[in-house]
């Protein structure tokens, strides 16, 4: 015969599973340290792109203006400007997505929380029923 | 008030039902919208322009994630603008790459609105966007939005410049095409106008659904609808934008009627039956304050059948009261 409970409880896990699973699995994973780490990584990786596209977007809208001053501008002054607008764009990103994960992270720890919680809850009623 | 009540219960329980049908006979409905407004709005190449194709991709997209839809109309639009110019095209493949890494590696699950945001503004319906967003959703997920207003603004400008940079105009050079869609972007200011106002709007909305108001959300409607069109209103007259007051004045109309019909489905409270109380524990002092939602019970009737010939038949017939 069905138990009733034990239904409820694993249709609850289920549907953790199916909405928050994949969501959840990096919490079960790593540490927060090493989660966040390796977010910022790929923040690196995806900032760095986006920084390039965001350079190449406006040096083709102000192109005309810069060929006409070409001769005029200190390569070594822009180059240093660059690295230092690249840099905090990339500090203000990599904030970003530190605060972002770190939340992430604690949210996605309770719910694993919660999800073990009802698992073993399924335990002791598949205990209970065995020793029936 | 109660017919309408009975109608949302019965769509509930409707969609409660077929909701596995349903869900992708949405998508599919979306997924064919959004690509038959591109091809309707920025069909250069003509081989993609076929209904044929449209069915098809509708039918991926009602079966995969909504993502994918995003994914799809990218490329459908990146492809139409490639047979317009490449210079349209390699801005629009940077510009949808940004706001790929940029926002949604943070919050991929926003796509819809996104996707509902350029349709909504192609239907002059734009507000309706931040308000849902302000209802509904999180804070951050104004960004989507946003992304949703520039690429809308970015293909009206393609769209109504569409034969000065056609690839078949040589006249101009490479840099100066770029620099002209650029513009479409940059010194369009109109787009920042609208995305000052949603953002704005959104802020507000958020802010008093959340107070602990009666009628917080139709104050919270009624309050971002009147500020979306005092801040459209004043930034066409000072930007000096003619064109657009009766257009604004119609779709804000039009967006308050669809925000109070989603208020309608989504937050219905009966506030004359609030109660209220006071309790307390050891730590603290409780002030709780109950409104019960608006719903019609279910109640079941039995209806008797008299027939002569077999006797008496009795029935079970669902029928609704207040």
């Amino acid at each position: 015969m069905l138990n009733q409970e034990r239904v409820c409880e694993m249709t609850r896990l289920a549907i953790f599973d199916r909405n928050k699973g994949q969501e959840c699995r990096p919490m079960i994973q790593y540490f927060r340290k090493d989660y966040i780490a390796k977010e910022m990584l790929k923040s690196l990786i995806t900032g760095t792109i986006a920084f390039g596209l965001l350079a190449v977007m406006l040096l083709l809208y102000y192109y005309e203006d810069l060929a006409e001053e070409m001769s005029s501008i200190d390569i070594r002054q822009t180059a240093v400007r660059g690295i230092l607008c690249y840099a905090v764009c990339m500090g203000i990103y990599f904030l970003i997505t530190y605060i972002v994960y770190y939340i992430r992270y604690a949210k996605g720890r309770h719910e694993v929380k919660k999800y073990y919680m009802h698992l073993k809850k399924v335990n002791r009623l598949y205990q209970e029923e065995e020793q029936i | 008030m109660t017919g309408l009540l009975e109608i949302k219960e019965k769509i509930k329980n409707i969609y409660g039902k077929f909701d596995v049908y349903l869900n992708p006979l949405f998508k599919f409905i979306l997924a064919l919208g959004v690509f038959s407004i591109i091809n309707g709005n920025i069909g250069y190449m003509e081989r993609l322009n076929r209904l044929t194709l449209t069915l098809v991709f509708s039918l991926i997209c009602c079966i995969f994630p909504v993502n994918v839809m995003i994914l799809l109309s990218g490329i459908v639009i990146l492809l139409h603008l490639y047979a317009l110019s490449l210079e349209v095209a390699v801005v629009a493949c940077i510009l949808f790459l940004l706001i790929a890494l940029l926002y949604f590696r943070f919050a991929p699950r926003d796509g819809i609105y996104t996707v509902l945001t350029p349709l909504c503004l192609h239907f002059n319906l734009g507000p309706v966007m931040p308000m849902a967003v302000g209802l509904t959703g999180k804070a951050y997920s104004v960004i989507s939005v946003v992304c949703g207003t520039v690429v809308w603004f970015f293909l009206d400008g393609v769209k109504q410049n569409g034969p000065a940079l056609s690839s078949s105009s040589e006249d101009a050079a490479i840099t100066s095409k770029f620099t002209a869609i650029l513009n479409q972007l940059m010194g369009n200011k109109e787009m920042y106008l609208v995305i000052f106002a949603f953002v704005l709007v959104t802020a507000i909305v958020l802010l008093i659904r959340n107070l602990s108001i009666d009628y917080a959300w139709t104050a919270a409607i009624i309050i971002g609808s009147l500020v979306n069109f005092i801040v459209l209103f004043a930034g066409y007259v000072l930007l000096e934008i003619s064109g657009k007051i009766v257009g604004l004045v119609i779709g804000s109309l039009l967006s308050l009627a669809v925000a109070l019909v989603l208020e309608f489905f989504l937050f219905n409270l009966d506030y004359s039956r609030t109660e209220r109380v006071q309790f307390e524990d050891d730590e603290y002092y409780y002030y709780v304050k109950a409104v019960p939602k608006m719903y019609v019970a279910v109640k079941e009737k039995q209806v008797k059948t008299f027939n002569s010939k077999n006797g008496k038949k009795t029935a079970r017939k669902r029928t609704s009261g207040y």
